[in-house]
């Protein structure tokens, strides 16, 4: 999930560390925090890799 | 499941006016609680035909009301100091450190939370009742007694909540009135194990609304509200003893001067302020806890103890000889170039002596024990002035 210090101020949460204003940040950790709003709902999962996406030989 | 008192924090803002409560969203770690619901609940003792006590328990008037403490560092101050005296304008800038002063008067109301577990408690119309300010092991200590007009603490499903599309609960009135009173949107609430964001509080304080949501529910499940997240800004040092400076003097300019130098404050051993607005706690139609908190006789007190030297203390005290007293509490400079300072200043513009003694015991230096009153000086027309210097905006009182 990508969250949002929108609160003006650098932030540090526990278990995520150190937030700068405005900044955003990447965490499995779900912030329950009004500093703070859902940019991204969670990660996209990276497609995986296949044979078809092999480049030709 | 225990909980561990650690997990806990003091969250806290003011909010816009005295009934409103808001998403306290700024963090200070704590150091101690003990806020109370008084509920007076007690035995039915009405004639009944029975020759037990009581055969049920009967409510009476609620009050919310107790204290925490926190290291008096320059941002935790600030709030704790809105909370009991009336805010002045700030002046300053980022670089050079703001200045906010404060005099006695009405403080800010506040929304604390303090959770238990992993569940929040959410104070609301908060307001400081006693401010204790003392020194433990060198370090500041604010202590402040607060009172309550209400709180969120749990409450229980008035109708079941049966599956698929839900979009909103009502919550049960047999405890309060109000119920939902304290929740804001945008809070997460927990009912059974299942997480919901708030879009709505209804006025009729008993609803509650969110976007459709799977959930189910049966009457009388208990609702509670999530903890938050703590994010916690700059972690700043308390102020401490060694840069402490108390000035006397015959006036308030005098004291002040005494207090600029080392060489012409005075040496105290121990320091501690307690400033007390009395608050009252109003009952009011509607509500169930009071509904308004209202200051009464404000006063303060300064207990402290320096070495023995002549007996011009004693004589003082008895003959009831006054003076001005000014403590200037010093912390890290702001500025870059090191010419502005963390700093509290307390002006007490007259004070008097209540009780002084100076008991012996073998092998001990004499020491004044002294309780002082802060006294109104009619010259001046002033009792107590507070300045906090620190490097938070005046927007966020």
């Amino acid at each position: 999930m990508r969250y949002k210090n929108i609160s003006g101020e650098d932030l540090s949460v526990i278990g995520v560390g150190i937030v700068h204003a405005d900044a955003e940040i990447e965490t499995d950790f779900v912030i329950n925090n009004p500093n703070f709003i859902l940019v991204k709902e969670s990660k996209a999962e990276p497609k995986p890799k296949t044979a078809e996406d092999k480049p030709i030989q | 499941m225990n909980a561990l008192a650690d997990k806990s924090y003091l969250a806290l803002k003011p909010q816009v006016d005295a009934s409103t409560p808001i998403i306290p969203a700024i963090h200070f770690p704590l150091v101690a609680e003990n806020i109370r619901i008084t509920a007076n609940i007690e035995a039915d003792r009405r004639m009944k035909g029975l020759s037990w006590k009581s055969d049920d328990v009967v409510k009476g008037a609620r009050t919310i009301e107790g204290d925490f403490t926190v290291f008096g560092d320059p941002a935790v101050l600030g709030h704790i100091l809105n909370m009991i005296q009336e805010k002045g304008s700030s002046t300053g800038s980022a670089g050079d450190g703001y200045t906010h002063p404060y005099t006695p008067g009405e403080g800010k109301h506040y929304t604390l939370e303090i959770p238990r577990g992993g569940y929040a408690e959410r104070y609301f119309g908060v307001r400081g009742d006693t401010l204790e300010l003392s020194f433990d092991d060198s370090k500041l200590m604010a202590k402040l007694a607060i009172k309550a007009t209400g709180v969120f603490r749990s409450a229980s499903l008035a109708i079941a909540l049966t599956g698929a599309g839900m979009t909103s609960a009502k919550f049960d009135t047999t405890y309060e009135v109000n119920p939902t009173k304290g929740l804001c949107v945008g809070d997460t609430i927990i009912i059974g194990a299942t997480e919901i964001v708030l879009t709505s509080v209804d006025d009729d304080g008993i609803t509650v609304g969110f976007a459709s949501i799977s959930v189910t529910a049966s009457v009388a499940d208990p609702v509670f509200l999530k903890a938050q997240t703590p994010s916690f800004g700059t972690q700043l040092e308390p102020f401490y003893l060694p840069n402490v400076k108390v000035g006397f003097g015959a006036d308030e300019t005098a004291a002040t001067t005494a207090a600029g130098t080392e060489a012409t404050a005075t040496a105290l051993n121990e320091v501690s302020i307690e400033i007390k607005n009395n608050l009252l706690t109003a009952a009011q139609t509607g509500k169930r806890t009071s509904g308004a908190l209202f200051n009464q006789t404000l006063e303060a007190q300064i207990k402290l103890k320096r070495m023995f030297d002549t007996p011009q203390e004693y004589r003082d005290w008895l003959e009831g000889i006054g003076k001005a007293i000014t403590i200037i509490m010093s912390g890290k400079p702001i500025k870059s170039d090191l010419t502005t300072r963390e700093l509290v200043t307390l002006k007490f513009y007259k004070t008097k002596k209540i009780d002084n003694q100076e008991p012996l015991s073998v092998g001990g230096y004499v020491i004044c024990e002294q309780v002082i009153e802060s006294l109104y000086d009619a010259s001046t027309s002033k009792s107590l002035e507070i300045s906090l210097v620190n490097r938070s905006a005046g927007t966020v009182y």
